[in-house]
C-alpha cells in the first residue's frame, strides 16, 4: 500500500494565524487508491491543513513553510496559474455543506459541464453526455432531469453526490475530502461512503478524510491521522490506532465516545477539561494540560515523534505506558 | 405499574403550506401525526430519526412551543396541550427543556448566575441572598463554581455552557427535562463530560429525561426504552436492549446497520442495509405506510394502508404490517 511512490506528500506543513502557528509542522504521505483520515475535534487545524494543501486559506491564516508534493510537483512553489490548473483536476476538494459549494443560480447539471470542459477540450454536447454518465455513477435518480435542476430543489445527500461527481469529473490522483457526510442522515451517511468507497477503488484516486467522527473513520480509512491542537499526535493503520492506540488522546478519545456494546446508562470515561482555543495552546505538549499521564517534562517541551512500527508513530513521552495498559480509565 | 408521569395521546402538529393569493393554505407539513407514548418518573425514553422526521417538532409540542393541533400531553392529570396561558406557566415548572446549542439558549447580555437564577425570581420562589445561594449550589451541582455567578457567557466553552444551561433547567426540580440533541454541538472529547453529568443527575433527582437524538450510540448509552419516528410517525417502541438486540421495523433495522462503529474489524465484519431513495417530504408523504418506497420488504399491503403501532409479542410496539 505504502510501497508505491506517494501521490501526495506533505512534509513540515506550517500555517500561522498571527504569530501563532495553528498547523504546526504536520507531515503525511497518501498513496494512490488509499484513504487517509485526518482525525481530530473543532479548532484542531484540520481543515485549515486541508485548504493550505490547494493554497486556498481564508483571509487571517498564512502559509508559513513546508513542502507539499503532489505527482512531483512542488505545489507550495508553484505560481498560482499553475495551481489553478491541479486544483479540481488533479487535487479536487468536497465540503461539509454541499448547498452552500454549489452555486445556488446555476443548474447542477450546467455546473457539472462547466467542470468538465474546464479541464477537458470537449464539445458541449460530449461534456453533457459525460455529465450524464457521472450522474448515474454517483447513483442520483432520474439523471437526466436532475441536469436541469437548482441546488435549492435537491435534498442534500443529493446535493453531496452532485459535489462528487464534480469533484472526480476529471479523476484526480487526490480527493480532498472536508467532512463529506457530517451534514447528512446517518442513512444517507452509509450511502455517500458506500458510494465514495466504490468510485475509488475504480478509479485509483487517493482520498484524505478529514472528520471528527470516530465512526466514520473506522469505516472508511485504511490509514489515520490524529490531530491534537495544531499538531500530528499519532499515526498508523486504522487497525493499529484503533486496536491499540499509543498517544493518550487518541486512546481516551476513543473510549469516551459510546459504544454500542458498552454497559448503557453508566459513568463513561472522559477526557477532563475541553479543547482549548490557539491562543491558549500550552508550551510543551498540547494534550498535557488534559493528559493523566503528564509530567513535568511533557509541560516544557514539545515531545518528539517515536517510529513504533511501519508507518506507525506517536508524538508521547509515554507511548509505551499506554501500551502497558497505564492509563487510568 | 404506577401511573405514567407524561401521556401523549394522538399528538398532531401541522403546520399550514401557504402560497398563492392572499397566502391561502394549500396543505399542511404533517410534522407529527397521531403520535403515542408514556414516560414514566425517573425514566428516559429515547426518541430516535434522522432530521425532518418531527423529533423536535414533538418535543416543543409538548412543552407548547408550539401548538399542536390535535392530541393530548397528560402531565399526572393535566393537558398541555389545552391549557391556557396562566396554566401552563405553572406546569412549565414542572416540565423543561435543554437545547442543542448551547450558544444560542443564554442570553449573551447577563450574567449566568442571573440567567440561571431567572426561572426562580420568574415563579416567586427565591430572591435576594437566598436565590443567590441557590444559584450557586446549582451551579457547584453542575460540576461549576458559585464563583462564576458573576460571568458571561462567552467567557465559558461550549461544555461548560450547556452545563450553564443544564444548571437553569435544574432550578425549578422539573419532574421531566426534554433534551433536544443536547450533545450533538458539542466536541467529542466533551460530550462524555455532559451524558455522564445528565445520568448523575437523573438518579440524584430521579428526573425524568425525553432525550431527543439522531445519535444512536448516545441513545442507547443514556435510554431506558427508545422510540424511533419516521416521517411524523413512531414506528417503533421498544425497551432499550431488545430494541438494539432485534430491531423489528425495517426502518429501525436499517437505521441500526448504518450506525458507523468506531471498530475496524467489526465494521468489515458486519453486513449493512443501504437503503435506495431519500425521506420524502412530509408535505406530501407517500400513500401507505410511510416507509414504503424505501422499505426492502414492502408488499401490496403496504402501498395501500397506514400501519397502526400495535404492541407485538416481544413486547415492543411496531407500526409494520409485515412484523408479527
Amino acid at each position: 500500500m505504502s510501497a508505491a511512490a506517494p501521490v501526495l506528500s506533505v512534509r513540515d506543513l506550517t500555517v500561522t494565524i498571527g504569530r501563532r502557528a495553528v498547523v504546526d509542522g504536520v507531515g503525511f504521505d497518501l498513496a494512490a487508491g488509499e484513504t487517509l483520515a485526518l482525525v481530530g475535534e473543532s479548532g484542531c487545524g484540520k481543515s485549515l491543513t486541508a485548504l493550505a494543501l490547494l493554497r486556498l486559506l481564508p483571509g487571517a491564516a498564512r502559509l508559513a513553510g513546508g513542502a507539499v508534493t503532489l505527482e512531483g510537483a512542488d505545489l507550495l512553489r508553484i505560481d498560482e496559474a499553475a495551481m489553478r490548473r491541479i486544483r479540481g483536476n488533479r487535487a479536487s476538494i468536497i465540503f461539509q455543506d454541499p448547498q452552500s459549494s454549489l452555486d445556488p443560480l446555476m443548474p447542477v447539471g450546467d455546473q457539472l459541464v462547466e467542470g468538465i470542459r474546464a479541464h477537458r477540450d470537449l464539445p458541449r454536447a460530449a461534456a453533457r453526455a459525460q455529465a450524464l454518465a457521472m450522474f448515474n455513477a454517483v447513483g442520483i435518480s432520474e439523471p437526466e432531469q436532475r441536469l436541469g435542476q437548482y441546488p435549492f430543489e435537491l435534498s442534500g445527500g443529493m446535493c453531496q453526490r452532485v459535489m462528487i461527481a464534480i469533484a472526480l469529473a476529471a479523476r484526480p490522483a487526490v480527493l480532498i475530502a472536508d467532512e463529506p457526510t457530517t451534514a447528512l442522515d446517518v442513512t444517507i451517511q452509509a450511502q455517500i461512503l458506500d458510494l465514495m468507497k466504490g468510485l475509488l477503488r475504480d478509479s485509483g484516486t487517493g482520498i484524505l478524510l478529514i472528520t471528527h467522527d470516530m465512526g466514520v473513520v473506522a469505516e472508511a480509512a485504511d490509514r489515520v491521522a490524529v490531530m491534537y491542537a495544531g499538531r500530528l499526535v499519532e499515526t498508523g493503520s486504522a487497525d493499529a490506532i484503533f486496536g491499540a492506540p499509543r498517544h493518550p488522546y487518541t486512546a481516551l478519545l476513543l473510549k469516551s465516545v459510546p459504544r454500542l456494546d458498552d454497559v448503557p446508562k453508566t459513568a463513561m470515561a472522559v477526557i477532563e477539561g475541553s479543547v482549548p482555543a490557539h491562543e491558549e495552546w500550552p508550551a510543551g505538549c498540547r494534550f498535557a494540560p488534559r493528559c493523566p499521564l503528564a509530567e513535568a517534562r511533557c509541560r516544557a517541551e514539545i515531545p518528539p515523534d517515536a517510529t513504533i512500527g511501519a508507518g506507525r508513530t506517536v508524538a508521547c513521552r509515554r507511548h509505551d505506558d499506554v501500551a502497558a495498559g497505564r492509563l487510568p480509565a | 405499574m404506577s401511573a405514567p408521569l407524561l401521556a401523549v395521546q394522538d399528538l398532531c402538529v401541522h403546520f399550514p403550506i401557504r402560497g398563492g393569493w392572499f397566502g391561502r393554505a394549500q396543505g399542511a407539513i404533517r410534522a407529527v401525526d397521531g403520535v403515542s407514548f408514556e414516560i414514566r418518573a425517573g425514566e428516559t425514553l429515547g426518541l430516535v430519526g434522522e432530521s425532518g422526521c418531527g423529533k423536535s417538532t414533538l418535543g416543543n409540542a409538548i412543552l407548547r412551543i408550539v401548538d399542536p393541533n390535535g392530541g393530548a400531553v397528560r402531565l399526572c392529570d393535566v393537558d398541555l396541550a389545552t391549557l391556557d396561558a396562566a396554566g401552563l406557566r405553572a406546569a412549565r415548572r414542572r416540565v423543561q427543556m435543554i437545547f442543542q446549542d448551547p450558544y444560542a439558549s443564554l442570553d449573551p447580555r447577563m450574567t449566568v448566575g442571573a440567567s440561571i437564577g431567572e426561572p426562580l425570581s420568574a415563579h416567586g420562589l427565591a430572591r435576594g441572598p437566598e436565590l443567590w445561594k441557590r444559584v450557586g449550589s446549582l451551579l457547584e451541582r453542575v460540576g461549576l463554581s458559585a464563583a462564576h455567578a458573576g460571568r458571561y457567557p462567552h467567557e465559558f466553552s461550549g461544555g461548560q455552557r450547556q452545563r450553564l444551561v443544564i444548571a437553569r433547567a435544574l432550578a425549578l426540580s422539573p419532574d421531566l427535562i426534554v433534551c433536544d440533541e443536547p450533545v450533538s454541538a458539542l466536541d467529542v472529547s466533551v460530550r462524555g463530560q455532559i451524558l455522564n453529568l445528565l445520568l448523575e443527575l437523573q438518579r440524584a433527582f430521579h428526573t425524568a429525561y425525553l432525550f431527543i437524538s439522531h445519535d444512536l450510540s448516545v441513545v442507547r448509552h443514556v435510554s431506558d426504552r427508545i422510540a424511533v419516528m419516521y416521517l411524523g410517525r413512531i414506528v417503533e417502541i421498544a425497551a432499550r436492549d431488545p430494541l438494539f438486540g432485534r430491531p423489528l421495523h425495517p426502518y429501525t433495522q436499517a437505521l441500526i446497520s448504518a450506525i458507523p462503529l468506531p471498530d475496524p474489524p467489526a465494521q468489515r465484519r458486519r453486513s449493512r442495509i443501504i437503503l435506495t431513495g431519500e425521506t420524502p417530504s412530509p408535505a406530501k408523504p407517500p400513500s401507505g405506510c410511510p416507509f414504503h418506497p424505501r422499505c426492502p420488504i414492502a408488499a401490496d399491503r403496504c402501498r395501500r394502508e397506514v400501519p397502526a403501532l400495535e404492541p407485538k409479542s416481544s413486547g415492543a410496539s411496531v407500526a409494520c404490517h409485515l412484523v408479527t
